[in-house]
């Protein structure tokens, strides 16, 4: 076991890469997994209220009526009407939405409405940062139909009298329920959040060790002294691997043990054997950066290669495999290519492990077959590192010395 | 007696370059065989096919008397290696380094443990064994690279150019360690292109090139072969066209020249060189200072086989 514990020791030498690698990486995993809303907080619906406001030039009985329904609507702040304090109150934010009633518009408005004259303009402004402006603007939009509405079908009525038609035909609402339904948020997606944002944590960690490990037995000189020795090259190679899944099943323990530990609360109701699915889905995905870590190690990658590698590769893999934001939020190229990545068979394997309510065979056949397809990943770059290693063990056995020193080992 | 090594008829092609164009070689037991060259001469090529490194085209290779195949464990577990570019785990400490290849060759730990610290005691690294190899000088560097390649006592031991970029300090304990080790019974093959070393630690040497073995035999077996003999340097004061064209026409004398203080000259095998040479002197009334005779060197021996330079 010489071999498996020089490789450990290798490891154990760098013991920066687990702090920061696995520790910190996964700690960052709770607080982002705590801070982002899943949508899994109460079954009420909330209406959200935007910040607008109004600076009324014609103060008619229109105008106020107006923003006294925008008021119930969303939240009324004071402006003053001057330029800078208008442009500063949007792009500020202080205001999502700002309309400008001008003079006379109460009295113009109507008497389009009744004659089929041109309409007034209003003047609106929104907030670039939010659609809340747009909403705020729909529901100018909805009053002022009502208003136009009102009027012309009473041409004689008075101003307060189709004022008070609008208000009453606006006080209309629709009741809002929330239905949760089997593929509704619910509060084990946020385990099953942290677990996918761990594809970040568990791919850079394991491809740095592993990198590092694999790299410091492939470098030239001891690989060839290995060789001459009596170990032969299996059990060697039986060895190393065995280091490596121990590394990789580490870094797994750990990751999955502080999700465990953070959100373990929110799998009340899930059955513990989908608990076990998604958890050993975390296990195959970990075989994916275990197989790059190998590769890297083939090619005789520095520590500062590895540590590119495993940083780029784990956050573009998790980008694209839909970890961090959902891949239906993407465009379709991006959907498109996000099945050539791993990560996203893994995350989809992880939602559907945490949404199953009886675990069958039939009913984790999905979440095999997703996980089947993250190990066929691992498998290819396997057959590619081995490949790798023995097109660059060859290109070192050529010219003696001078060509071992100048494969960089 | 049986040879450790016996190498026949080898032929290794790396494409349509001959690396080795049936290379023979037979060392005997107890002996600290040199092999000289300059790069890309094959030496470190004929070392990989020993240690089935590489693979060879044709020929024989046989180590304590058995064909030596890749899988033949038993044989390499008899071999050490020390390898010209330093072949350590830099994360392991200087102990960890030593005990991790005895441990590919001693399985037992009480055995081994005591091999360890005799090879640490070999090399003189007992106030470093706590150290990671970074924090070592070059020479502690190449001291480390040899307890590794000897920790397990093995009878055969192949240094390949072991003082590359070492100091004079070091490269003295590195050669003195050589010899402690053949007389301790192990037989060594020892690649350098350093011809002092050669020279000065080898029982026997064989001159390569292209692949091919130009000489073999002991250092003075060696310069036996070669025409050349003495060098006899002599401060004069002057020397005319007539002094040298008198000493050219001496038999034993290849060749003279006088550079404005000092005559030399080249001479070939012979017992009076040095008499003859200074009675010419004396003939033509050149007065002379002092005489130096140096007898033919390594280096003559190489220039003479090879026809160049060995750092060419």
């Amino acid at each position: 076991m010489q071999a498996f514990k020089a490789a450990l020791h290798v490891v154990m030498d760098h013991p920066v890469y687990l702090l920061v690698y696995v520790g910190f990486l996964s700690l960052m995993g709770v607080f982002i997994t705590s801070s982002i809303n899943l949508g899994i907080d109460g079954s009420e619906f909330t209406a959200s209220k935007a910040p607008f406001a109004v600076i009324d030039r014609d103060s008619s009985e229109l105008s106020e009526s107006l923003a006294a329904f925008l008021g119930e609507q969303g939240e009324r702040v004071e402006v003053t009407d001057d330029p800078f304090a208008l442009q500063d109150a949007v792009a500020t934010g202080q205001a999502r939405y700002l309309l400008v009633v001008p003079q006379g518009y109460g009295d113009e408005f109507i008497e389009s409405a009744r004659t089929g004259a041109e309409e007034p303009v209003l003047e609106s402004t929104f907030s670039y940062g939010t659609m809340a402006g747009t909403l705020v603007d729909e529901q100018v939009n909805q009053y002022l139909g009502l208003v136009r509405a009102a009027a012309a079908l009473e041409p004689d009525a008075s101003m307060a009298s189709v004022l008070a038609r609008a208000d009453e035909a606006a006080a209309k609402a629709a009741d809002v329920e929330t239905v949760q339904t089997p593929n509704s948020s619910k509060p084990a997606d946020q385990f099953a959040f942290y677990l996918q944002w761990g594809t970040y944590t568990m791919t850079a960690a394991i491809v740095v060790c592993v990198g590092l490990l694999m790299a410091a037995f492939n470098r030239t000189d001891l690989y060839r002294r290995n060789l001459v020795s009596p170990m032969s090259s299996l059990r060697l190679g039986m060895q190393k691997a065995a280091a490596s899944l121990l590394v990789t099943a580490l870094v797994w323990a750990i990751t999955c043990g502080i999700g465990l530990a953070a959100f373990g609360s929110s799998l009340a109701g899930v059955p513990p054997a989908a608990v076990a699915l998604a958890l050993g889905g975390a296990l195959v995905f970990a075989l994916v950066p275990l197989t790059i870590g190998f590769l890297l190690g083939q090619l005789g990658a520095s520590e500062m290669v590895a540590n590119a590698v495993g940083n780029i590769a784990g956050m573009v893999m998790s980008f694209l495999g839909g970890a961090w934001i959902s891949i239906e939020l993407m465009g379709p190229e991006i959907q498109t290519l996000s099945r050539f990545i791993p990560t996203s068979w893994y995350t989809e394997a992880v939602s559907k492990s945490v949404h199953l309510t009886d675990v069958t065979l039939s009913s984790a056949a999905p979440v095999l077959a997703n996980l089947g397809v993250v190990a066929l990943f691992a498998a290819a770059l396997f057959a590619v590192a081995l490949v790798a290693g023995r097109v660059r063990m060859r290109s070192a056995e050529a010219g003696g010395n001078a060509a071992a020193s100048m494969t960089g080992a | 007696m049986e040879d450790i090594i016996a190498v026949d008829n080898l032929v290794k092609r790396y494409g349509d370059v001959i690396a080795l164009d049936h290379f023979n070689l037979h060392i005997a037991p107890g002996e600290v065989f040199g092999l000289l060259g300059p790069n890309g001469s094959g030496k470190t090529t004929v070392i990989n096919c020993m240690l089935q490194l590489l693979t060879y085209d044709k020929g024989s290779i046989s180590l304590f008397g058995e064909s030596m195949t890749p899988v033949r464990y038993d044989l390499k577990r008899r071999v050490g290696i020390v390898p010209q570019n330093v072949a350590v785990f830099e994360e392991l400490t200087v102990r960890q380094n030593i005990d991790y290849f005895c441990a590919l060759y001693v399985p037992d730990k009480g055995r081994r443990a005591a091999l360890v610290d005799e090879a640490i005691a070999f090399v003189g690294l007992e106030d470093y064994v706590r150290f990671r190899p970074r924090k070592l000088s070059g020479g502690l560097l190449r001291r480390l690279n040899i307890a590794c390649g000897i920790a397990h006592k093995p009878e055969l031991i192949f240094f390949d150019e072991p003082t590359v970029a070492v100091d004079p300090q070091s490269r003295n304990a590195i050669l003195e360690g050589i010899l402690r080790l053949n007389a301790q019974g192990s037989t060594i093959v020892y690649t350098s292109h350093y011809m002092e070393e050669v020279e000065d630690i080898c029982t026997r040497i064989m001159i390569m090139d292209q692949g091919r073995a130009l000489a073999t035999g002991t250092n003075d077996e060696l310069k036996a072969m070669i025409g050349t003999g003495e060098r006899i340097r002599v401060e004069v004061d002057a020397a005319d066209d007539a002094v040298l064209r008198a000493l050219r026409a001496l038999p034993c004398v290849a060749g003279a020249t006088f550079d404005g203080a000092v005559l030399e000259t080249t001479c070939g095998n012979g017992q009076h060189n040095v008499a003859d040479v200074l009675a010419v002197l004396a003939t033509h009334g050149v007065a002379t200072g002092r005489i130096y005779a140096e007898p033919p060197t390594l280096n003559d021996v190489f220039l003479e086989v090879t026809g160049k330079e060995l750092r060419d």
